[in-house]
C-alpha cells in the first residue's frame, strides 16, 4: 500500500495543485504571491505532466519528457481557449481554471490507472538532479549574478528617466465652461509653476500657484463663469518660477474661440 | 553502434565523432538509475561563467544608455565568454548526455535574457507592442478576434494571446512578466527540441549538441526570436513537432498514441498561433512526404534487383572519377533481406494542410492580403535587380546612412562563408552516410536553399524575408554544419588543442556574425533616445504621454501619431489608432505637410480621427529605419532630411483645433471639428 502511495505521489502533488489552484481563482482570490505560486504550473505544467504522464513509457527520457510537458501544457491552453472563446462564459479567470484543470485531472486518472494495470510501462518522472554541495553552491552563485544582472539592467533603464513635467486641459464634454486642468512633474527636487487662463494676451483667470516634488500630480477642476468666458481662444499656461520667481512659459494648452 | 559503457562510447566518439553512434546511456536507463553528480561535469561552473557574462552584458547596457561607448565593448565581449566555453564544452567528448542537454538549455535560456536585460522593465520592441494590444482586448472583452489596426492578422493568430491572457488571469501578473515567462519557457522547449531532434537524426549527442550551437547562430535568435510576438511561440512549438515527428516511428502502443496526439495537438496550435510558421511546416511536412514516397520507390526498385541511374551516369561517375563519392548500391535482392520502408509524415502534413487552408479561410482571411504585398515586393525586386534594372541594397548600410563597423562586416561575411563553406561536405555526408534517411534527405535539399535566401539581402523589399525566413531554414543549415564542420575537422587529423580552439572560434564567429548580421547596429545595445528607431524610440515621455491619454481621454475616439507613438497609444494607451495598413488611410501627409490643405483633412475626416499626437523630435533627425509614420508616406526610405518644424507646429496655429496636452516634446490636439468627430 505504502509502495502504490509512493509511485503516485507525484499525481497526488498534481491533484492538490490543481485544486487549489482552481479553489483560487474561483473565489477570486487576489493575493498575488499564492495565485503565481498555484496558477503558474496550472497554466505551464500541469495540464502536459498529466498527459504525459498518461501515455509515456519508459523509453522517453527526462529531457524528452520535459519538453513534451511545456509543449502540451501550451498546446492545451491554446487550443482549449479556442473552445472557451465558443462558450457562452469566455475567456475568463473561472472558465480557464476550469479548463486547465479538468484536462490535468483526466490525465491524472488515465495515468494512475495505467500505473495500477502496467506498472512497468509506466512509471512515474523520476528526475533525480543529483547535485552535489559544491555544484549547487556553485548554482547558487550563478542564480545570485544573474538577479545582479537584472538589477543592473533595471537601474540603467531608471537611470535614464528624464525630468518630466506633463501638462492638460480638458474642457468638459457636455459643459465646455468646465475645464479640467493637471500637471504631474518628476522634476527634483520640488518645482514651482505658475498657472493661468488666457485669452487674447489678458489673464483671465490666475488659477493657482503649484509646488510639486518629484512624481507629484496636481489637478483642479475649473468653471468658467459668463463674465469670464472668452471671445478668442482660451489659453491655459503653465509657468514656471526659478528660484528667484521669475516666471518662464513652460507648458500650454489651448481651446479655440467659440 | 551500441555501446555499453561511457569509455567505450568516448572512444568512439574521439575518433569518429560525426559517425552514427548509440549512446552508452540510453533514455530508458537514464531513467532507471540515478546518476552521479559527476554526470552533470561542467555545467554548475559554466552556469556561473555564463551569470558573469550576462553581468557584463548588463553593465555593457548601462553604461551605452549613458552615452559611454565602451559599453558597447562590454556587450559583445560578454556575448563571446558567454557562449565560446559553452561550445568549447559541448563540442569535447568528454561531456554526458544530461551535461550536453543542460549546457544546451543553459546557453539557450542565457542567450534569451541579453534580450530581457535589453528591456528589463517594459516591452521595447516593436512587434511586442501588437500583440500586447491583442492581449489585452482578449482580457477586455473575454473573446477572440477583437480587430488591431497595426497588424490586423494578429488577432487572427491568437495562440500566443490565449496563452498568455490564461496565464495573466491565473497568476495575476502583468502583461511584461507572462509574456517574458512564456518566452523564456519557449525557448527553453525550442533549444531541446532541436538537441533532441538531432540526436535522433545524427545518432550522436556531440552531434546533436554542435547542430544546436550552430541553430543559435541563426540572424533572429538573439533578438527578433526572443520578442514578445507569435512568431517566437510557433517557432519552438515548430520544433517540438519536428522532434515528435521523427521519434514516433521507433514508438510503439500508447506511447506511439500519445505521440501522435501530442504531434497533432502541437501543429494545431502552431495553425492558430502564426501563419509563416505554419506554412513553413505544411511545405517542410510535404517536402518529407514526397523524397519519403521517393526514397521507398527507389527501395522498392533496389529490392527487386533494379538500381535507378541516370542515363550514362556510369560514363561520366567514370570519367570523373565519381564512383568513390556515389557508391552503387547492390542489386539484385539479397536470399534473406527484409524490405524496409520509411514511413512518411504524410498524415500530419495533410492534417497541417488542411487546418491551415481552413483557418485561412474561415477565421483569418486577412493573411493574405497581409503577406501578399511583402513577398511580392521582394520577388519583383530580385527580377529587377538580376535585370539590372535596379541598384539593389548596400550590405551593412542603415537607411540614414549609418555604416557597420569593419569588424562587424568581417564576422558577418565569416558567418555566412564558413556556414557556405560547410554544406557541401554536410550534404556529401548525407549522401554518402544517410542517404537512405528520408528525413535527412529533406533536410539536406532543404540546406540548398540556404544560399537562394541569402540572394534575397541585396534587395530592401527581400531583406526581411531572408532574415525571416533564417529560422526555418536554419534548422537544415545546423544540421549540414555539423556534418561539414566536423567533416573538416576529421579531415584535419590533429588533436591539438589549436586545432579544437580554431573550432570554437569558427562557431562562435558563426554566432556572433549572426548576431550582426540579424539585428541593426542602433538596436542591439539600448541607449539615449534616436529618432523612429524602433527599440531605441520606446522612453519614458512618450510611455507618460500614453499612460495619460489612457486615464485622461474619452474612450472610444480614433488617434493618429508617429510609427512610436502609435505604438505606444496602441497598447500602454489603449487607444484606436489610424493606420494605412487597417483603415487604408496614410496618416503621414498630415503631419508632413507645411499647411492643412485639402488633402490633409479629407484624410482626417476619412479616418474618422479626432486626435492627433505630434512629437517634436521628429524634427531633429532622420527616421532610423526610414520612416517617421508607416511605409507609403513622402519620401519613404528615401528621407533626405528631417520632418520641416513648420509641419509639425502648423497645429497651433490652426482654427477649431484643441491643443490638450503638452510635456515639451510631445502634444496632442483635438481635431474633432475639422474631421467632423464629437
Amino acid at each position: 500500500m505504502y509502495a502504490e502511495t509512493r509511485k503516485s505521489l507525484d499525481l497526488t502533488i498534481v491533484t492538490a495543485l490543481v485544486v487549489i489552484a482552481v479553489g483560487l481563482a474561483l473565489a477570486g482570490i487576489d493575493f498575488l504571491p499564492l495565485r503565481f505560486l498555484f496558477g503558474l504550473p496550472l497554466v505551464l505544467i500541469l495540464p502536459g505532466y498529466a498527459l504525459v504522464a498518461a501515455f509515456a513509457g519508459p523509453t522517453l527520457g527526462a529531457a524528452e519528457r520535459l519538453v513534451l510537458i511545456i509543449g502540451l501544457s501550451l498546446a492545451t491552453t491554446a487550443l482549449g481557449g479556442i473552445l472557451l472563446n465558443m462558450t457562452p462564459w469566455g475567456l475568463q479567470a473561472g472558465s480557464w481554471a476550469i479548463l486547465l484543470g479538468t484536462v490535468t485531472l483526466v490525465g491524472g486518472a488515465v495515468a494512475l490507472w495505467r500505473r495500477r494495470t502496467s506498472p512497468d510501462q509506466a512509471r512515474p518522472f523520476n528526475f533525480n538532479p543529483g547535485f552535489n554541495p559544491r555544484q549547487l553552491a556553485l548554482l547558487g552563485a550563478a542564480m545570485v549574478v544573474v538577479v545582479i544582472a537584472l538589477g543592473v539592467a533595471r537601474f540603467g533603464v531608471e537611470d535614464q528617466s528624464p525630468t518630466l513635467t506633463q501638462f492638460w486641459m480638458i474642457p468638459g464634454e457636455t459643459n465646455p465652461s468646465s475645464l479640467r486642468l493637471g500637471v504631474i512633474s518628476t522634476e527634483a527636487p520640488t518645482s514651482k509653476f505658475r498657472l493661468q487662463l488666457e485669452s487674447e494676451g489678458k489673464v483671465i483667470q490666475e488659477v493657482a500657484t503649484i509646488e510639486l516634488t518629484p512624481g507629484e500630480r496636481w489637478e483642479k477642476t475649473v468653471e468658467l463663469s459668463a463674465e469670464q468666458s472668452p471671445k478668442g481662444k482660451l489659453e491655459a499656461k503653465l509657468y514656471k518660477l526659478d528660484s528667484q520667481g521669475v516666471a518662464t512659459l513652460y507648458r500650454w494648452a489651448s481651446l479655440p474661440a467659440k | 553502434m551500441i555501446v555499453s559503457t561511457p569509455d567505450e562510447a568516448r572512444a568512439i566518439e574521439r575518433t569518429q565523432p560525426h559517425q552514427d553512434i548509440v549512446e552508452y546511456q540510453s533514455a530508458d536507463q537514464e531513467l532507471a538509475i540515478i546518476p552521479p553528480s559527476s554526470a552533470w561535469g561542467w555545467f554548475p561552473a559554466l552556469s556561473l561563467i555564463a551569470a558573469c557574462s550576462l553581468l557584463m552584458i548588463s553593465l555593457g547596457y548601462t553604461l551605452n544608455r549613458r552615452g559611454e561607448e565602451w559599453g558597447a565593448s562590454l556587450f559583445w565581449v560578454g556575448l563571446v565568454v558567454l557562449f565560446a566555453p559553452i561550445a568549447a564544452r559541448l563540442l569535447s567528448a568528454e561531456a554526458s548526455r544530461r551535461e550536453r542537454l543542460a549546457l544546451i538549455g543553459l546557453l539557450g535560456v542565457s542567450i534569451y535574457l541579453v534580450k530581457i536585460l535589453h528591456s528589463p522593465v517594459n516591452f521595447t520592441f516593436h512587434d511586442e507592442f501588437i500583440h500586447w494590444r491583442t492581449a489585452i482586448d482578449i482580457l477586455r472583452t473575454g473573446h477572440l478576434y477583437e480587430p488591431n489596426p497595426i497588424i490586423p492578422v494578429s488577432p487572427l493568430y491568437p495562440g500566443l494571446q490565449l496563452v498568455t491572457t490564461a496565464l495573466m488571469t491565473q497568476t495575476g501578473i502583468a502583461i511584461y512578466g507572462a509574456g517574458n515567462l512564456l518566452m523564456g519557457l519557449a525557448r527553453l522547449m525550442l533549444v531541446l527540441s532541436l538537441f533532441l531532434f538531432f540526436e535522433k537524426l545524427t545518432g550522436s549527442q556531440r552531434m546533436a549538441g554542435l547542430g544546436a550551437l550552430l541553430y543559435m547562430g541563426n540572424p533572429t535568435f538573439l533578438f527578433f526570436s526572443a520578442q514578445y510576438a507569435y512568431e517566437s511561440l510557433s517557432l519552438p512549438l515548430a520544433g517540438l513537432a519536428l522532434f515528435v515527428a521523427a521519434r514516433r516511428q521507433q514508438e510503439h502502443g500508447l506511447t506511439r498514441l500519445g505521440l501522435n496526439v501530442t504531434l497533432i495537438l502541437t501543429l494545431l496550435t502552431i495553425v492558430i498561433t502564426h501563419h509563416l510558421t505554419a506554412y513553413a511546416v505544411v511545405g517542410f511536412l510535404l517536402l518529407w512526404t514526397l523524397v519519403a514516397y521517393l526514397s521507398n520507390l527507389m527501395a522498392r526498385l533496389r529490392y527487386k534487383g533494379y538500381t535507378p541511374r541516370l542515363p550514362g551516369w556510369n560514363f561520366v561517375s567514370t570519367r570523373l572519377g565519381l564512383k568513390k563519392w556515389f557508391p552503387a548500391s547492390s542489386s539484385g535482392p539479397v536470399s534473406g533481406e527484409v524490405l524496409e520502408l520509411q514511413p512518411g509524415p504524410g498524415g500530419a502534413a495533410l492534417l497541417v494542410l488542411v487546418a491551415s487552408v481552413a483557418w485561412l479561410v474561415y477565421v483569418a482571411t486577412f493573411t493574405i492580403g497581409y503577406l501578399a504585398p511583402v513577398l511580392r515586393d521582394a520577388v519583383v525586386e530580385v527580377v529587377r535587380l538580376i535585370a539590372g534594372e535596379a541598384s539593389g541594397r548596400q550590405l551593412f548600410k542603415g537607411s540614414v546612412g549609418q555604416v557597420a563597423p569593419f569588424w562587424e562586416q568581417v564576422m558577418g561575411y565569416g558567418s555566412v562563408g564558413l556556414l557556405i563553406l560547410a554544406l557541401p561536405f554536410g550534404i556529401l555526408h548525407i549522401w554518402r552516410n544517410q542517404r537512405r534517411n528520408a528525413l535527412a534527405l529533406t533536410l539536406a535539399v532543404m540546406g540548398i536553399a540556404y544560399p537562394a535566401t541569402l540572394g534575397l539581402r541585396f534587395t530592401s523589399a527581400g531583406w526581411e524575408v531572408s532574415n525571416r525566413t533564417s529560422e526555418f531554414v536554419f534548422v537544415a543549415v545546423a544540421l549540414l554544419g555539423a556534418y561539414g564542420l566536423a567533416w573538416i575537422w576529421m579531415s584535419g587529423r590533429r588533436k591539438s588543442w589549436e586545432w579544437s580552439t580554431a573550432f570554437v572560434v569558427c562557431v562562435t564567429v558563426i554566432f556572433m556574425g549572426g548576431v550582426m548580421v540579424g539585428w541593426p547596429p542602433f538596436a542591439r545595445i539600448p541607449g539615449p533616445y534616436l529618432v523612429s528607431a524602433d527599440t531605441r524610440s520606446i522612453e519614458w515621455e512618450g510611455i507618460a504621454a500614453a499612460d495619460w491619454s489612457r486615464d485622461g481621454l474619452p474612450k472610444g475616439y480614433r488617434m493618429a501619431a508617429d510609427r512610436i507613438n502609435n505604438l505606444l497609444m496602441l497598447s500602454q494607451g489603449q487607444q484606436r489608432i489610424v493606420m494605412n495598413v487597417g483603415d487604408g488611410v496614410n496618416v503621414g501627409t498630415i503631419f508632413m505637410a507645411r499647411e492643412l490643405g485639402p488633402i490633409e483633412v479629407d484624410r482626417l475626416k476619412k479616418g474618422h480621427i479626432r486626435y492627433l499626437v505630434v512629437d517634436k523630435r521628429l524634427t531633429t533627425a532622420l527616421p532610423y529605419i526610414g520612416i517617421y509614420f508607416e511605409a507609403g508616406e513622402p519620401d519613404t526610405g528615401v528621407h533626405k532630411t528631417p520632418i520641416d518644424p513648420v509641419a509639425l507646429a502648423k497645429f497651433d496655429k490652426l482654427p477649431y483645433v484643441r491643443r490638450l496636452y503638452d510635456s515639451g516634446n510631445i502634444v496632442i490636439y483635438d481635431v474633432g471639428e475639422i474631421s467632423g468627430v464629437r
